[in-house]
């Protein structure tokens, strides 16, 4: 081809302006050279690419020798490169016997097409994969949409079971305090028309017990629901105080003896202790919880009986629940924490909540729940919590007796509707009272007189609680002091342990209480 | 246990200073409503949570601490029924 074409630039005049057009319309260059790298022919436009202008005969210039040692019987063409111009160029090599021509031409079109078909491609190519991440999200959320959903049913079928449980476990005491009082009602028309009898005088007194029971069953169910909206809220506080065990453990037994014996299960509660009876705890939630606790063992247990075990041993007050009721698959063991569930298929009914409420209320009373059970073996449940020792009961209900003058006490409150309460109930078991109305009355008073111990309210006009105390600790005085606010945020009672003080009472606080700290507050001191 | 006669007086006293409070408490509501300021109802809040505890008024008690909460979450349409419903039940009480 090279030879025909070299043939006709030559000789005929007419292709060879066809040539010329050609080279002009398709920007065409080319130059040739023999064997000994001499020119032998060129294009007068090699410079509109940036390459010199060759001479003939004249030894090929450096900047275009690059198709030297290329094989010179090998037709060839080169990938688009740039030429010095920058102009995008596109290079055929037609190699000869005698000569090597090189055609270069403008690739600006073939390389803008290119790279219009790169960007396509690229943009395809990226389409492609956001199709992909999209199809990705759009299965994520699908799964995730089926999660919720699956929960929104979960979540669904235990408030109906919830409510569904509600109202039976609302229904049965209440037709029972319904039935009762009406009995007693026709008992009362009986007596009335004075044909009363002593038996039915003693059904009456056990009619009244039975509402009385229910009516305490139904109030123990309201508090655990109203108790498990305060669950999210933190509103749960633990109020220790001087507690007898042994009284407690003989409640709880008589309050749930007549729930076993329907049930014709044995109920047996033992409390053993290596060190007197009167601890430290808020004797109402332990109440709650082994209500609870015991509650469910018997409603579980149809045949056999249920144990409550309590032993009080070096501060430590350790319980244990065990049935011989039906057990809990290990599946379920770690549901029933969970508010509102309850296992299908048992025949119970109830809120789903009492589990909830009494492990948060043991690990706030600083212990931890733990449960065994297994299908068909029944379940124990067991737990500890500390329980400090407080003075015997006989010391501070005798308080008044014994020291009309031994305990003497500064009551620093700006409500007189406390202060008037608070001093009267102390004055009348003996205690000498003393009282200001705002911090720096309380310090004064400290600094003129000596006490057994301070009652600080912590919002005072003046100077504060707070700020006495920290005045009180400057002046190196000792005297015990025990808070009394109506705050139960941690923050503030945090500050009172930090301030030194001997301990932190919540409003309300009964004159037992009181009475129980200053001793203990005393003991300690 | 039966209160002795002196603290069944003073009971009664304070039983007997509810109107004055439920007084107090509706001159609130319409600080509430018009978003004035609260540091003074918080106060007095705090105050009458901890004397109608003390006078064994366990719902009043209770439901000053809530409306302490609102306010402390800034929550007033909250604090507004919990401010009513307080005024009500002190009426009542």
């Amino acid at each position: 081809m090279l030879r025909k074409f070299s043939r006709v630039v030559s000789i005929n005049q007419t292709q060879n302006t066809i040539n010329k057009q050609l080279v002009s319309k398709l920007q065409l260059a080319y130059f040739a050279v023999d064997p000994q790298m001499n020119v032998c022919a060129c294009s007068s436009n090699l410079t509109d690419y940036g390459f010199p202008q060759l001479e003939c005969g004249e030894p090929i210039d450096d900047q275009i020798d690059f198709m030297i040692g290329l094989d010179a019987e090998t037709e060839l063409d080169l990938p688009v490169m740039s030429s010095p111009s920058g102009i995008p160029i596109s290079i055929n090599m037609m190699p000869s016997d005698d000569q090597l021509t090189v055609l270069i031409s403008n690739a600006s079109v073939a390389t803008e097409q290119r790279q219009m078909l790169q960007q396509a491609a690229n943009e395809n190519e990226l389409l492609v994969e956001k199709q992909k991440k999209l199809m990705f999200d759009l299965e994520t959320a699908s799964i995730e949409l089926e999660k919720k959903n699956t929960e929104l049913e979960e979540a669904s079928r235990l408030q109906t079971s919830f409510l569904s449980g509600v109202s039976h476990e609302f229904r049965t005491p209440l037709t029972s305090i319904i039935g009762y009082t009406n009995l007693v009602q026709k008992g009362i028309e009986q007596m009335s028309r004075q044909i009363a009898s002593r038996i039915a005088k003693q059904d009456s007194f056990s009619y009244l017990n039975a509402v009385q029971r229910s009516s305490k069953h139904l109030l123990s169910l309201v508090e655990n629901l109203l108790d498990h909206g305060k669950l999210d809220s933190d509103e749960i506080f633990i109020h220790p105080k001087p507690t007898d065990l042994a009284e407690l453990f003989d409640d709880v037994e008589l309050l749930l003896a007549p729930l076993s014996q329907t049930k014709d299960i044995e109920l047996n509660v033992a409390f053993a202790s290596s060190e007197g009876n009167y601890v430290i705890l808020d004797d109402s939630r332990l109440r709650q919880c082994l209500i609870n606790l015991v509650g469910n063992a018997i409603k579980f247990t149809d045949v056999g009986g249920v144990e409550l075990l309590a032993h009080l041993d070096n501060e430590e007050l350790r319980i244990q629940v065990k049935d011989t009721g039906m057990g809990i698959s290990a599946d379920n063991l770690e549901k029933i924490r969970l508010p509102f569930y309850q296992v299908a298929d048992t025949g119970k009914v109830g809120t789903g909540l009492g589990l909830t409420i009494t492990e948060r209320i043991i690990d706030l009373m600083g212990g931890e729940l733990a449960i065994e059970s297994e299908v068909g073996s029944g379940t124990t449940v067991r737990f500890s919590m500390p329980a400090p020792q407080a003075p015997q009961e006989e010391h501070f209900s005798n308080l008044a007796a014994e020291s009309n003058d031994s305990l003497k006490v500064l009551l620093a409150e700006d409500d007189s509707d406390i202060a008037d309460l608070v001093t009267m109930m102390l004055m009348e078991r003996g205690v000498n009272v003393t009282r200001v109305a705002n911090g720096a009355l309380a310090v004064e008073a400290l600094h003129n007189d000596k006490f057994d111990l301070v009652l600080m309210d912590i919002h005072m006009p003046i100077m504060t609680g707070y700020e006495a105390i920290a005045e009180l600790n400057k002046a190196n005085i000792k005297t015990p002091v025990v808070v009394m606010s109506a705050s139960g945020i941690e923050a503030d009672q945090k500050k009172a342990v930090d301030l030194g003080c001997a301990a932190y009472l919540v409003k309300p606080v009964s004159v037992d209480e009181i009475i129980a700290v200053a001793k203990t507050v005393m003991i300690d001191d | 246990m039966t209160d002795s006669p002196q603290i069944q007086e003073i009971k009664a006293r304070y039983k007997a200073s509810f109107p004055e409070k439920a007084n107090m408490l509706s001159g609130f509501m319409r600080v509430v409503s018009t978003g004035g300021e609260l540091t003074i109802l918080r106060e007095e809040l705090h105050k009458l949570a901890g004397s109608s505890g003390m006078y064994s008024y366990d719902d009043i008690s209770s439901l000053c601490r809530k409306a302490m909460q609102s306010i402390d979450n800034d929550q007033l349409e909250n604090l507004h029924n919990e401010l009513s419903q307080l005024i009500n039940l002190v009426e009542q009480s």
